[in-house]
């Protein structure tokens, strides 16, 4: 018995090491399975990271505006006559909302429709973010606290951003939607045809199982369809950028470039639930 | 103080440094893995039992704070720091060619990771372009940053005079 503990006490850094390497190829593994919150242990290291990576961002973020704000008096000229031109064609429009506005409640009122959904949605600002060789995250000021959870959606008033990894108690972890693990149930606006839309890692998005026979053109509009049960439907998802048709596939391959600006992101809403207010 | 402390102090900063500044540095996949380096230091001069249990944490916690595939930092951490430190004690590994040779080891390992485990997965995926890219860029990103700080690690470590490696 004593030779068997001599023997393994001699080769402790052995065993232990393969302890270890067995403990996290186990952990490697199971990461590819949909991932849990980190328990109560893991939060405290987590908050130990966010709380000094919330000060360097918030930092760096107000020099950035400093620095920015010089740059962009350069242009507020141009953007003055530009935002002027914008109006003039805002105010043409509303007269023509006007009216579409008074025959949707004329038309809502017909269908007993009672009020638009909306959703219960919560503010946070990014305080850091994760490149790794395609695989793109954010790390957002909320948490647990807040009521954020894993899976719940991102998005910003442009349109979709991505969805909820893991949440610690004061900060989340959010995978984009241009990240390579990521896939989401979308609706072509134009054709109501749906697909798939995945991250291409390269902040694109690639618009998978639209039939060739569909009319699907540069400059349409993707949706959330609300499939699969993680996203609400109807967030702008991505506008099409290029689209190929081969003479052979059930398919047509269709790329799009997200809604969203996601290299300039600073604040996005988690979308806590769809509720009728 | 207790090389464990002082190597868990290093990791933590680096681990901030990596997902607050660098993260907001426009490097694309030259960003360099910070936190690798202080392990290719701890494999060579702190290369026991305990070094490997703080290197899985340290791997562990980046994970927590920042990663595509859950338990790859601390898998690749612990790879990386029981490979250093086996080569260690058979080359001269305090010298800027082993560290760049490392380094540079470690880049296209974790490079190739990232690009063909979801294809493992999923031998249908379609590998996306612009491997040999990020394969250059990221040894490029770890060299350039890795070895000066690298350098000033080992400058610390002889300024609070050590000598050689303890042995557990």
């Amino acid at each position: 018995m004593w030779k068997i503990w001599d023997f393994i006490k001699e080769r402790r850094k052995l065993f232990g090491g393969i302890i270890l390497l067995a403990w996290s190829f186990s952990l490697f593994t199971a990461g590819e399975t949909p991932r849990l919150s980190p328990g109560p242990l893991a939060k405290v290291p987590i908050a130990l990271v966010s709380y000094p990576q919330r000060a360097i961002t918030y930092s760096l973020n107000g020099l950035a505006g400093i620095g920015w704000s010089y740059f962009l008096l350069v242009g507020v000229e141009a953007e003055n006559q530009k935002l002027k031109q914008t109006l003039l064609e805002l105010e043409a429009n509303k007269f023509l909302c006007r009216e579409t506005g008074a025959e949707n409640a004329r038309l809502k009122t017909l269908l007993h429709y009672s009020l638009a959904n909306t959703y219960t949605v919560i503010p946070a600002q990014i305080i850091g973010q994760s490149q790794n060789g395609g695989y793109l995250s954010l790390t957002l000021n909320q948490g647990e606290g807040a009521g954020l959870r894993a899976g719940l959606p991102v998005a910003t008033s442009q349109g979709l951003v991505g969805r909820v990894s893991e949440v610690g108690f004061r900060e989340a972890k959010v995978i984009l939607l241009t990240d390579r693990n990521s896939a989401v149930p979308i609706l072509m606006e134009k054709t109501r045809s749906q697909g798939i839309a995945r991250g291409t890692g390269d902040g694109k998005l690639e618009i998978r199982y639209l039939s060739r026979l569909e009319d699907i053109a540069v400059g349409d509009l993707a949706l959330t369809s609300g499939l699969e049960g993680i996203y609400p439907k109807g967030i702008r998802v991505g506008v099409v950028q290029d689209v190929r048709r081969k003479n052979y596939g059930l398919f047509q391959e269709i790329w799009a470039e997200p809604s969203v600006d996601l290299s300039r992101l600073e604040e996005v809403l988690v979308i806590l639930s769809e509720e009728t207010k | 103080m207790r090389p464990v402390l002082i190597y868990l102090g290093w990791g933590w900063f680096f681990i901030v440094l990596q997902v607050s500044l660098f993260a907001f540095l426009p490097l694309g996949e030259a960003r360099p893995d910070l936190l690798f380096f202080l392990i290719l230091l701890m494999g060579v001069e702190f290369g026991t039992l305990g070094g490997a249990i703080l290197v899985f944490f340290l791997g562990y916690l980046l994970d927590l704070v920042s990663s595509a595939f859950f338990g790859l930092n601390s898998l690749l951490a612990l790879l990386f720091f029981f490979g250093v430190s086996w080569i260690s004690h058979r080359v001269d590994s305090r010298d800027l060619p082993f560290w760049a040779a490392a380094l540079a080891v470690f880049s296209v390992v974790e490079i190739l990771f990232f690009w063909f485990w979801p294809w493992v997965l999923n031998p249908g995926t379609e590998l996306p372009p612009g491997l040999f890219s990020a394969l250059a860029l990221r040894t490029l990103g770890n060299l350039v940053f890795g070895l000066p700080i690298l350098k000033l690690l080992y400058r610390v470590e002889s300024w609070r005079g050590k000598e050689s490696a303890p042995q557990l």
